[in-house]
């Protein structure tokens, strides 16, 4: 790829874009585990949300906050991917290349758990002690 | 190269900084040659930025706009990185490969349309308020 051709922009190319992330969603949910119990989390902070009366910063935050998980964990199974395909057998750059990518996906949903819980910890807490 | 040699190459130090900027900056030249999508990104950063200064947004909502904006950029950056890698790996078609840019494409869209989500909950109220 050292030619230097301008490549041309063209509206089949990027309308193709959208069929390979559509493929790519549909196997992500189909093989990997992880997927369905993020779907059941958007599940709940939706919920969660729609109970809380959240304004709209919380929300746009929220929903924010689901998606980068959910995208993370697209790019995650995208190395999974990579790393197989260069060396299907066991090697010590491989585990570190997987793993790093699971830490990150980690690192992502703790950050999120935290930030859901600081800002609905309290409302949450008040709304239940208030049934009783 | 092997383990050895990269346990031997330095982690730290002032050049492997400053070449960190120089290979940023190819890598965003790179990117915004070949991919197009790149292309239409930074055209919607512009539009926004644009929109963010008419609706006259507060500075929380300024935040959340400079964190989506940021967001798309560098998830589109990381797509363009990985189709290299998988292009590097395994030059003929292999399932695995399809999986890989795939998975990739899909992280974009989700994040374009998280962005996007995001930005009507934000710019909405404004635009109706200024109506």
């Amino acid at each position: 790829m050292e030619s230097k051709e301008k490549y041309r922009v063209s509206l089949k190319g990027y309308l193709k874009g959208f069929t390979y992330a559509k493929d790519g969603l549909v196997s992500a949910y189909k093989n990997e585990q992880s997927m369905t119990i993020h779907f059941m989390t958007t599940v709940l902070v939706v919920i969660l949300c729609i109970v809380l009366k959240a304004s709209v910063l919380e929300w746009a935050v929220s929903i924010l906050l689901l998606g980068l998980i959910a995208g993370m964990e697209l790019i995650n199974t995208s190395l999974e991917a990579v790393i197989d395909l260069i060396s299907p057998k066991i090697h010590p750059l491989a585990k570190v290349g997987k793993d790093t990518a699971s830490a990150a996906v980690a690192f992502l949903s703790c950050i999120a758990f935290l930030f859901w819980v600081i800002l609905f910890g309290p409302r949450l807490v008040t709304l239940i002690l208030s049934l009783f | 190269m092997n383990e050895e040699q990269r346990k031997e190459q330095k982690k730290i130090g002032i050049k492997r900084f400053i070449n960190s900027f120089r290979y940023s900056w190819d890598g965003l030249k790179y990117a915004f040659h070949y991919e197009q999508s790149m292309f239409v990104h930074v055209l919607v950063t512009i539009l926004v930025i644009i929109c963010g200064i008419v609706v006259k947004l507060n500075t929380q909502e300024w935040l959340l706009c400079i964190i989506l904006i940021g967001l798309v950029i560098a998830t589109e950056l990381i797509n363009t990185a990985i189709e290299a890698v998988v292009d590097l790996a395994c030059p003929k078609i292999h399932p695995l490969a399809k999986t890989a840019k795939d998975t990739a494409s899909a992280a974009v869209f989700v994040f374009a349309i998280t962005a996007v989500i995001c930005g009507l909950l934000i710019f909405v109220p404004n635009l109706l308020e200024l109506l």
